[in-house]
């Protein structure tokens, strides 16, 4: 078997040792030193933390107590090179007194928006019919969490909500 | 492992590629298709090879987006690690593919390579030739800064002035009248899909080509030549040149960083594009023909060029390889390369020297 | 290696450092005028500092419009880098020092307020590019109807994604805290695209309610920090108007300590011979989002500003340059 080969290849060995390892030495160092800078590059986006904001809703005092109110917001964010509007709404209730509940409008079933219904006080996602009661926990539907509790903040009587992404 | 030379064999089996190794291994090819006197080939393959990597890394940074794309490329260049080396040995890669490119052409002409039963390894050659410049134009638009918007402009109306179709060709390039997202997208698509895609099957059948016609005798050596084996021998060699090129142009990137120039503004027809050293005949040929007679300078002169370099192999069908007695065929040759060097020189001076007084 | 495997080498390494020298050679030829931040070794301590000598100073050409329209002005730039810090030295000539910015005058009987505004320059670079801003400089930033008068155009950005950073150093309202208030530029409010960076700063208008009077005088406990400025801090509520006596004259608008991203640039500055020497520093990156981060790699577009003891709209403006760092 051996000496066909051998024959095959004009008296030479078919496998070459030295030249083989030389073949792994070489590839693996031109591999290192295009491919370290090369993945540093298309890895480091990635380290890249989505970062929150405090947003600025205006007065609390707007709120009428008892009431739950879509407040809508936009903001700047630097998505990579491009500075892009991020715009979406969440819901926020006043009262009892001055208590403030600021919930997400994100559906905990698939992330559609919900909306809320004065009439029936409940929170009604249009995607697979999930209901909420006021407070934002599910009574009916797919929805099995509770809708996000946002962390708020008032100064100077403005009501500020920490969004985050 | 058997001990019983063959010593990968354990590996090679185990990933099922033995039999290609073997065949591999049993290639044999003359030792000096790599060599002192041989080497433009495989330096262009080598920087093929890096245009494709840093290309290809470039690509997960970049949207072709008028304004987003410089944006895009300011980002990947300034803020990510080696975004200046990457962006750098591309844009080295191809200046110094060209004048590699120009010296594998020269070569080939004064020892008659093109030869039967070449015939083929050459046509194929220029085709990839007459392949680079169109990937440099496409590429130039990407970072939609002044001088690659502006530079567009220049070259868009010179392909306009082709008499019939100029105005036609352009707009099916841009797909449109302007320079706009259209153009941009067009270009994108071209530079990293369908020109790769091409070029490909193009360096394909050039070695297909060397491969089965072989290369031509050494004719000032009087060693005697010798055969290598394909793999490990000459690959071992290209992967040398490779991590030498690769390791040089980024020492070059590195020192000398290439610039991102001002985003392109297309209402500011105050910027006036320089020509780059490799277009400089071209653009001597297009000033010096004027009126009616343009056409010449861009499109009869270069297309005679391109044509006549295609034909060679069936005029000048050897057997005589030595240039001394080849004088005839050589004295043609430098008088066109010589009159491109001066036409070169010219635009040199007017772009780049001193205002006249 | 054999002897052609080197060969290969060197040829390669030759055709390598001759190419980065033929593409370095002539590179691109600007049009524009080009600032070099010299990177330096040690950082200027002031405005003779012998360091200045080895930033090559740039001869900005200013045109004048509205009130100054058809006139010339020129600033001579220099800049140098070391450490975490960028420095900017202006020199201008003015033939007066303006710094009194409506301050009260007393004549014995009365207080009003002078006429005079105040020397100014200010600085506008790119934080997130604004369009055709490296083209066209400032022209990009003035939004208002065709129709509309000129009081009611807007100075700010076309886009809520374009951002400008607002270097702005006024000879009475920021100079006297040693610093030039850092604002940024955005789409137009109701009013401009103008926003002071975060933090406190500016100043505070010294007027009693019925606007006939300053409100405030130095406080006798605290020494002058500023001497010829009331600052915000240094004052105190006037009970008794009968102390002072005719040419008292006291600031109208008080400068106030600034704090936060607003203190990011500190000025020095010195008026003498006709002329005002400026030195301008700041950290090269701030960390804050209202601010330009410098990156030495990298060329910046910017532009400037010039008010000669005038209002927003009188000032002679320059066009787009770029800064860029040396190595
Ligand atoms: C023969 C091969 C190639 C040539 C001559 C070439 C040429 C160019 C040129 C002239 C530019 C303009 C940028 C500059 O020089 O500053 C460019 C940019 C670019 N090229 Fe290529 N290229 C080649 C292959 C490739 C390949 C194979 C890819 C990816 C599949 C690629 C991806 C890119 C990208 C993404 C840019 C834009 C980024 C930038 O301009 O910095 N290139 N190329
Ligand atoms: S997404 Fe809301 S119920 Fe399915």
């Amino acid at each position: 078997m051996d000496e066909n080969r051998e024959a095959a290849t004009g008296g030479q060995r078919y496998t070459d040792r030295r030249g083989f390892l030389k073949t792994v030495v070489l590839a693996g160092t031109t591999l290192a030193t295009a491919g370290i800078p090369l993945a540093a590059y298309f890895v480091s986006p990635a380290l890249e933390k989505g970062g929150g904001r405090w947003v600025d809703f205006g007065a609390v005092a707007d709120l009428n107590d008892g009431e739950t109110a879509m407040l809508s917001f936009e903001y700047m964010v630097k998505d990579g090179w491009q500075v892009l509007p991020q715009r979406g709404f969440v819901w926020a209730r006043r009262g009892p007194g001055e208590a403030v509940k600021v919930m997400s409008s994100t559906c905990t079933h698939l992330a559609c928006n919900v909306i809320w219904k004065p009439e029936r006080q409940v929170f009604e996602c249009p995607c697979h019919t999930g209901i909420y009661d006021a407070e934002g926990r599910p009574i009916s539907g797919p929805p099995a969490r509770p809708l996000a509790v946002l962390e708020h903040k008032i100064e100077d009587g403005k009501l500020q909500v920490y969004l985050t992404a | 492992m058997t001990g019983s030379g063959k010593p990968s064999g354990g590996i090679l089996e185990w990933l099922a590629i033995r039999n290609a190794v073997e065949k591999l291994g049993a290639q044999r090819v003359w030792s000096d298709a790599l060599s002192w006197t041989r080497f433009t080939g495989s330096l262009a393959l080598a920087l093929l090879v890096l245009l494709c990597l840093t290309g290809v890394f470039m690509a997960f940074n970049y949207t072709p987006v008028p304004g987003t794309a410089y944006d895009s490329v300011d980002f990947a260049q300034f803020s990510l690690p080696f975004g200046g080396l990457i962006r750098g040995v591309h844009h080295y890669a191809w200046n110094l593919l060209l004048m590699v490119m120009g010296l594998h052409l020269a070569r080939a002409l004064v020892v008659a390579g093109y030869q039967p039963p070449r015939e083929l390894t050459w046509i194929s050659g220029l085709l990839i030739m007459l392949f680079i410049p169109v990937f440099i134009i496409t590429g130039d638009l990407l970072p939609w800064d002044q001088k690659g918007f502006w530079s567009t402009q220049v070259r868009t109306s010179i392909m306009g002035s082709v008499p019939v179709a100029g105005d036609w060709m352009v707009r099916l390039l841009q797909g449109g009248p302007r320079t706009g997202i259209v153009a941009l997208t067009r270009f994108y698509v071209l530079h990293l899909l369908v020109l790769p895609g091409t070029l490909l099957l193009l360096v394909g059948l050039h070695f297909h080509f060397v491969a089965h016609r072989g290369v031509s005798e050494p004719l000032f050596s009087t060693r005697e030549r010798r055969q290598v084996s394909l793999f490990p021998t000459m690959v071992n060699r290209w992967l040398l040149l490779l991590l030498i090129i690769t390791v040089a142009l980024g020492a070059v990137a590195y020192l000398w960083p290439v610039p991102l120039g001002d985003p392109a503004d297309p209402t500011d027809s105050n910027y006036i594009p320089k020509p780059e050293w490799w277009v400089l005949f071209l653009n001597q040929l297009v000033a010096i023909f004027r009126g009616p007679l343009m056409v010449l300078g861009t499109a009869v002169i270069p297309g005679a060029l391109a044509a006549g370099l295609m034909v060679l192999p069936f005029i000048d069908r050897g057997p005589e390889r030595h240039p001394l007695r080849r004088k005839a065929m050589l004295t043609v040759i430098a008088a066109i390369g010589l009159v491109l060097l001066v036409l070169s020189i010219m635009g040199y001076l007017e772009h780049y020297g001193p205002p006249p007084a | 290696m054999n002897r052609q495997v080197m060969g290969n080498w060197m040829l390669v390494l030759a055709l390598a450092v001759a190419l980065g020298l033929v593409m370095q050679a002539p590179a691109l030829a600007a049009a524009k005028q080009e600032l070099v931040s010299a990177k330096v070794k040690q950082a200027p301590a002031g405005l003779d500092d012998a360091v200045w000598k080895d930033a090559k100073a740039l001869e900005v050409p200013f045109e004048g419009k509205e009130k100054f329209a058809g006139m010339k002005a020129a600033v001579t730039v220099r800049s140098v880098y070391s450490g975490d810090n960028i420095y900017f030295l202006f020199h201008w000539k003015d033939a007066n020092k303006s710094v009194t910015k409506g301050a009260w005058k007393y004549d014995g009987q009365q207080w009003a307020q002078q006429k005079g505004n105040e020397d100014r320059i200010s600085l506008l670079f790119e934080i997130d590019r604004i369009n055709n801003f490296a083209s066209k400089g400032c022209t990009v930033t003035c939004h208002g109807a065709a129709d509309a008068p000129k009081k009611e155009w807007k100075f700010a950005t076309a886009s809520a994604a374009e951002k400008g950073d607002l270097w702005h150093w006024k000879a009475a309202r920021s100079d006297p805290y040693h610093y030039a208030e850092d604002g940024w530029l955005t789409v137009a409010g109701e009013k401009t695209g103008r926003k002071v960076d975060e933090g406190k700063g500016g100043d505070a208008k010294n007027m009693t309610d019925d606007k006939s009077k300053p409100k405030f005088m130095r406080d006798p406990a605290k020494t002058a920090s500023a001497p010829g400025f009331l600052l915000a801090e240094e004052a105190v509520e006037i009970t008794d108007y009968a102390v002072f006596k005719a040419g008292d004259v006291i600031t109208y608008q008080m400068p106030k300590k600034p704090s936060g991203s607003q203190a990011d640039i500190q000025a020095m500055s010195r008026y003498a011979d006709g002329a005002w020497t400026l030195m301008l520093t700041r950290k090269l990156n701030t960390g804050n989002a209202d601010d330009v981060a410098f990156n030495a790699q990298k060329k910046y577009s910017f532009a400037m500003a010039l008010f000669d003891d005038s209002g927003d709209e009188n000032s002679y403006d320059s066009e787009a340059m770029t800064l860029a760092f040396g190595r």
